[in-house]
């Protein structure tokens, strides 16, 4: 059974930053993904949710945190 | 063409009368306002190590806005060799064998002083301004309002992440004033920098984190207010209490102040604002 995008997403953004992510940690201001990081984010929500994600308006606050990102990419998702 | 203005197609203008002075007077303006955070003032020079502006990938993000500065290589006969071409090629000369390329010319004032701190170990936030001579290469070229070369003064905030929120508020407020004191329509909006075409992430890390505020009259920015977080400080290895210093910076691009003078009040210096009944 695959794991729900919250677990997915904390997991890559924990290693890629060297410390443990929770859903509410902010992961711009204290600079935990670089512009490096978000377009392989990207690519993952993209391949988590299925379908793509609109980068012509993307809303500033979008990647917040991992629950900003949920609410905002997941919203139809039920369980996540 | 206004007077006192000499233009070349290359983006060069040469200030001359009331509008130099006018240049002056609104460089003196802003280091009031350096003065109420009592920023330390810095002379720089308007080069800078290619090795320094490398440190924040600079070259990846902005390649196309580079003025690299080369000189001749020092033997003997490969300056004469220069030397016996005596004419120029439709306006440019043809270098013979050129030094590497370590300097290019500084595209914004406050990267001179992060470069000068590089290294230094903070005990408290400090204040810097200074004023640069800037060069960004561009498409095109419009007197006083996008040129290659053109005046930056710049007040920089260093030090602890706590000190950033406050400053940036009172630049934002400061900002607001001044042009409001002035009689400029103006508003405050998020900025996009011209990112060269690969750098992707840096382009949607600026539309989903804004960071740099423009303030604009019209359709011209002509001060920015930048939120740096600890991307300088981990470049350049400054900390500040033991951590990497943050960093956030006002900057004034002088020849566009003297656009929207112009615009809202006319050619005639009589018309001109009283700059110094501000502070």
């Amino acid at each position: 059974m695959k794991d729900a995008p919250s677990i997915t997403l904390k997991r890559w953004i924990g290693e890629r930053c060297g410390r443990a992510v929770a859903d509410d940690t902010p992961l711009l201001e204290e600079e935990l993904i670089t512009s490096f990081d978000l377009v392989e984010l990207i690519l993952i929500i993209e391949e988590l949710r299925g379908n793509p994600i609109d980068l012509l308006h993307l809303a500033p606050g979008s990647f917040a945190s991992v629950a900003q990102i949920l609410k905002t990419f997941f919203a139809e998702h039920t369980h996540v | 063409m206004c007077e006192g203005l000499t233009w070349t197609p290359a983006g060069l203008a040469t200030l001359s009368g009331p509008l130099a002075l006018l240049h002056e007077r609104l460089d003196a303006l802003f280091r009031r306002v350096a003065a109420r955070f009592a920023a330390e003032e810095h002379h720089i020079p308007p080069l800078i190590d290619a090795a320094s502006l490398a440190r924040i990938d600079w070259f990846g993000s902005f390649p196309h806005l580079a003025s690299f500065v080369t000189a001749l290589d020092p033997e003997p006969e490969n300056i004469a060799a220069f030397c016996r071409q005596r004419s120029l090629i439709e306006g440019a000369v043809l270098p013979t064998r050129t030094v590497p390329v370590r300097h290019i010319l500084l595209p914004a004032a406050c990267y001179a002083l992060y470069a000068a701190h590089q290294g230094r170990q903070l005990d408290r936030t400090l204040f810097l301004t200074t004023r640069g001579l800037c060069h960004r290469r561009e498409t095109h070229y419009e007197p006083l309002r996008r040129q290659w070369s053109f005046g930056m003064r710049e007040i920089v905030c260093l030090g602890e992440a706590e000190d950033m929120a406050r400053f940036i508020t009172a630049a934002d407020e400061t900002l607001l004033a001044l042009a409001a004191s002035l009689g400029l329509e103006a508003r405050l909006q998020p900025a996009s920098d011209p990112f060269f075409g690969e750098a992707q992430g840096k382009r949607l890390m600026q539309q989903i984190d804004p960071v740099k505020y423009e303030l604009v009259v019209g359709d011209l920015a002509i001060a920015s207010v930048n939120r740096h977080r600890t991307l300088f400080g981990r470049a350049f290895d400054i900390t500040c209490k033991t951590r990497p210093a943050s960093s956030a910076c006002l900057a004034f691009g002088l020849e566009r102040w003297i656009a929207v003078i112009l615009d809202r009040f006319g050619a005639d210096p009589a018309h001109w604002p009283a700059l110094e009944a501000l502070s």
